[in-house]
């Protein structure tokens, strides 16, 4: 078995202590900075932290010198804190298979370069352990939408949620997924937080909470009319977990729209959930820092006794004195505080695509760096859950230690989070069903559309 | 039938809200079998008093042993879009249970078909829903 | 069992929007009257027992409709086994020597008020909410059709059996006759059960008259006894048996103890009245009731065992599917099939040199189901 320890600064050179062998190995490749905290002790098979690697190199000294630190104990590792400024807590540790004990070539782990310098906040990172989703399995054509109003016929499609379904029972199918892939017991979930824009009869936090079989203690947050209100819900939980609070928090975003018929909100509103656990260990993708900007600005409200909202109609006013001021306000903030540049970030996920690319032209963001989601195209405009089904599509568009950019925007102001790359790949499984949600659907017309929403019927 | 027919009362629904919710069933400490919905004191297989109730959690994947298209709605249907599939399905790991299969087309249900259960909205009382589980095809 | 029936007697059944619940009653009760061949004085009548499943409460109406103010007057519920368990009771009254006559009567008025109780029950389970009667009893079909080689020609050929039963029979309620073609292009219901596969909401009232078998010669010479019983309920309620699925134990059950008790065997019954609530139980019927092995009920109406000149004549009057329904009454109504068919009276539709019937009501709801069996023989 061997321990690793990982410094700060690149091209540190670190030295490893062999538990039991007592042998003592240099490492002599530049690192870059881990955030996460993976102890991951699998004896069966490596399992290491996905693109790290490390050469043994036999060291000329056997014996133990002053330069290794042995975590057991605290004076060493305070004495050797300005050499190798490792983080106070509980530091990284990757074990290897006991296999390669017997084999000459050990198990490689390749760090990968980064050409900038990231911000090691110095603690252990809170960040996303694992996400999941739900996609109500009705479709309809948004030719069809529009034809039903002597419209063109458009391209593209959007979800709709079935007659036996609501905000409530999408959320917990969400949730339920996202345990699921995060192998997470109720029990360790501490909190649970939901945003949704759509209408809900009653609250659905203590409900979610109920049926998901967590403590009754759980802290039960319900966010709301603003889509901005899922990236708070994060920020929310992210504190909750590095504060200790709780072990893990659960964050849902989930709309089940009732656009005004008629309205281009028809044309694009779609029906989803997803939801995220966040936790600080075995994380998925860590956070790196946040920063939020918020107003009164009001482009959007909705009409007194309807279920319907309405916007201004100067949409251009809208959309750049609400999305894109907001979003870039956020985001540049966020860029200073922690000196980043555009360049560095690998992907970018805005809240709605449309003016998205203004706002990343404003920022210095290239149009190649931003997510074109999947979702957007087969479900639509899924509002609190559109990032979270961007961070599920990011599984497979980002490697260990890229960096990503997460942007909100709702009334009220945006969000913008900077996240990295730990193991995003683990995320595959709620890719793969992201994907088979845009496979497996069945198709509604428009009276069907109307009556699924609700809008005629039966009457309850 | 077009008389409204109330159901539930709300004392019936808040006293099952776990079982409903959760998918908690019964296994007779007995004969083994899994009894579900309701809380029984004494097994309506093989008759033994059951001193407590042992909780078992419903594995909501299973498979389809019968079914019924139903094109004419029964009573409590009042949103009823026919046709509406009625299975009657094994749990994994135990369990029959028969419910509403939706989101599928009706020509494609068979025996053997794998389904999964999912927390849907089953009627509307009062404006009030009442929510447990349906269940959904898994596909491939 | 020294219990004899000694007249009975029927309303014709159908849609009786222009008659009452009381005016169905009384016609049953004087046509049962009516068919005591040495006469009947009504004052002989010592006890009554109705049978209705939510066409009225308590036992007073009847006071009221008969005259008969003053008797003791039980009124039972027992789901569609309503009418025979009403029957099975006042026998073992009579039998147990506490009375020496008494009346039975069975009625339903499906078409007017609805018929709450039937509906509520159904409609309990929260999870098959807006489930129908008829998918109660697909649910059965389907997997019958899986495990055996039965086919939805099966089911139709009973329908058209039936069917042509009940265009021989003038008081059914319906009269016409039909093919298997016209059975499987009629609207699907609940599949595989479609319109033709299912018996129809029928209004109707029947009565008979049970004393025991040492006086029967005071009414008739030709009186039916009572020479066996067998009844039982059973639960799929929280859990579903295979035998569940594809037929009904409580008819093995109930028919097994009828036998018993009458010491007769299934082939020695001449004539039967089976609760063909759906084709599809009419066709496991023949296999619970043992007439023929399970998975095999298929092959018994295909070649013709059941039809009125076949070797085991079933539901001469038409069934359910033709004659039509009235819950509380149909176990009554079977009964008086089965007294006139051992009497030969009963014309176009007789079956030939029959001295043993049997009647089987079944009662099914999502929880469990109730199966009764009545064994008579001609005196």
């Amino acid at each position: 078995m061997y321990r690793v320890v990982i410094g700060k600064e690149m091209g540190t050179n670190v030295h490893a202590r062999a538990l039991g062998w007592h042998k003592n190995y240099k490492i002599n490749v530049p690192l870059i900075p881990i955030a996460s905290s993976s102890e991951t002790q699998d004896d069966s098979a490596p399992r290491l932290a996905w693109g790290i690697s490390i050469r043994r190199i036999p060291c000329r000294n056997p014996r133990p010198s002053k330069d290794v630190i042995d975590h057991d104990k605290e004076d060493e590792r305070q004495q050797d804190s300005e050499q190798l400024l490792l983080p106070r807590k509980t530091p990284s540790r990757f074990y290897a298979s006991p296999s390669i004990q017997c084999s000459l070539l050990t198990q490689l782990f390749y760090f990968q370069l980064s050409t900038d310098q990231g911000n090691f906040l110095g603690i252990v990172m809170p960040g996303i352990v694992g996400a999941g989703l739900h996609v109500p399995t009705w479709r309809i054509k948004t030719e069809d939408i529009s034809k039903a109003w002597g419209g063109q016929s458009l391209p593209g499609e959007i979800s709709v949620a079935g007659l036996d379904e609501d905000v409530f029972t999408l959320a917990v199918s969400a949730a339920k997924d996202a345990l699921e892939n995060s192998n997470i017991e109720p029990r360790d979930v501490g909190m649970v937080c939901i945003n949704t824009t759509s209408q809900s009869k009653f609250p659905l936090a203590p409900r979610v909470a109920f049926a998901l079989g967590l403590e009754t203690e759980a802290r039960v947050h319900d966010f709301g009319l603003s889509t901005r209100g899922t990236t708070q819900a994060m920020l929310a939980s992210l504190d909750a977990v590095s504060a200790g609070s709780v072990r893990s928090a659960l964050v849902i975003g989930v709309e089940v729209p009732i656009p005004k018929p008629g309205s281009s909100d028809e044309l694009s509103w779609g029906a989803a959930a997803g939801a995220v656990v966040i936790g600080k260990t075995a994380l998925v993708l860590a956070v790196k820092g946040c920063s939020s900007h918020s107003s009164a600005f009001v482009e959007r409200w909705a009409i007194p006794g309807t279920p319907f909202q309405k916007e201004t109609a100067f949409s251009r006013f809208g959309r750049d004195m609400g999305y894109v001021d907001h979003v870039c306000s956020s985001t540049s903030s966020l860029f200073n505080r922690l000196a980043l540049k555009p360049e560095a970030l690998k992907l970018a996920i805005f809240q709605e695509s449309g003016s998205a690319e203004r706002a990343a032209k404003t920022l210095g963001i290239a149009p190649d760096r931003i997510l074109r989601t999947q979702s957007s195209r087969f479900f639509g405009d899924t509002g609190s859950a559109a990032l979270l089904l961007g961070l599920i599509e990011s599984a497979d568009k980002v490697r260990a230690g890229d960096l990503l950019l997460l942007a909100s925007y709702g009334i009220g102001g945006s969000d913008a989070l900077c996240l990295v790359a730990e193991k995003p790949e683990e995320m595959g499984h709620a890719l793969g069903k992201l994907r088979a949600f845009c496979e497996r659907k069945i198709y509604v017309d428009y009276p069907s559309l109307l009556r699924h929403r609700k809008i005629i019927g039966y009457g309850s | 039938m077009e008389a409204e027919v109330i159901v539930m009362s709300t004392p019936y629904i808040a006293r099952e809200l776990k079982d409903e919710y959760c998918l908690i069933a019964q296994k007779c400490t007995s004969c083994g079998v899994i009894i579900y919905p309701m809380k029984h004191k004494i097994c309506p297989s093989c008759g033994q008093i059951q001193e407590e109730r042992k909780e078992f959690r419903l594995n909501p994947r299973g498979k389809v042993v019968s079914y019924t298209v139903q094109y004419v709605p029964g009573p409590g249907a009042k949103e009823f879009t026919p046709p509406m599939i009625l299975v009657v399905a094994d749990l994994e790991g135990g369990g029959r249970i028969s419910g509403i299969l939706t989101d599928c087309a009706p020509e494609t249900v068979k025996i053997g078909m794998p389904v999964k259960l999912e927390l849907r909205s089953l009627y509307t009382v009062g404006g009030l829903d009442v929510y447990s589980h349906k269940f959904v095809p898994l596909g491939e | 069992m020294q219990v004899a029936v000694i007249g009975c007697g029927m309303t014709n059944f159908g849609e009786h929007y222009g008659n009452s619940l009381r005016g169905l009653v009384e016609d049953a009760y004087l046509n049962a009257i009516k068919s005591v061949d040495k006469g009947f004085d009504p004052r002989d009548i010592q006890a009554v027992w109705y049978g209705t499943l939510g066409s009225s409460w308590a036992g007073f109406p009847i006071s009221d409709y008969t005259g008969l103010s003053g008797l003791p007057v039980s009124r039972l519920e027992n789901a569609c086994a309503t009418g025979s368990d009403a029957f099975r009771n006042a026998c073992f009254a009579v039998a147990a020597g506490v009375y020496d006559v008494a009346l039975v009567i069975g009625a339903e008025k499906m078409n007017d008020e609805p018929c709450q109780s039937l509906w509520d029950y159904q409609a309990m389970e929260i999870w098959n909410i807006g489930r129908s009667m008829p998918a109660v009893f697909a649910l059965r079909a389907t997997r019958h059709m899986h495990e055996f080689s039965t086919t939805r020609e099966h089911l139709a050929r009973i329908s058209v059996k039936n069917h042509h039963h009940g265009a021989l029979n003038p008081r059914a309620h319906f009269r016409f006759d039909t093919t298997v073609e016209k059975v499987l292009k009629s609207r699907m219901i609940s599949y595989p059960l479609s319109l033709l596969d299912c018996c129809p909401m029928t209004d109707g009232a029947a009565a008979a008259i049970v004393c025991r078998s040492d006086i029967a010669k005071r009414y008739t010479d030709s009186p039916v006894h009572m020479i066996g019983t067998g009844l039982s309920a059973d639960t799929t309620y929280g859990t579903i048996t295979d035998e569940q699925l594809v037929g009904f134990p409580t008819t093995v059950k109930a028919s097994r103890e009828a036998y018993r008790m009458a010491k007769l065997e299934p082939k020695d019954i001449d004539v039967v009245e089976l609760h063909d609530c759906f084709t599809i139980t009419e066709l496991v019927s023949y296999e619970d009731l043992g007439f023929c092995r399970k998975g095999e009920g298929g092959k018994f109406v295909a070649e013709g065992r059941a039809s009125l000149d076949g070797e085991k004549p079933v539901n001469p009057s038409g069934g359910l599917l033709a004659k039509g329904h009235p819950t509380g009454a149909t176990g009554v109504a079977q009964i008086v099939e089965i007294f006139e068919q051992l009497r030969g009276q009963s014309g176009k539709r007789q079956v030939s040199d029959a001295s043993v019937g049997l009647t089987h009501n079944l009662g099914v709801a999502p929880e469990g189901t109730v199966a009764l069996v009545s064994i008579l023989r001609r005196g």
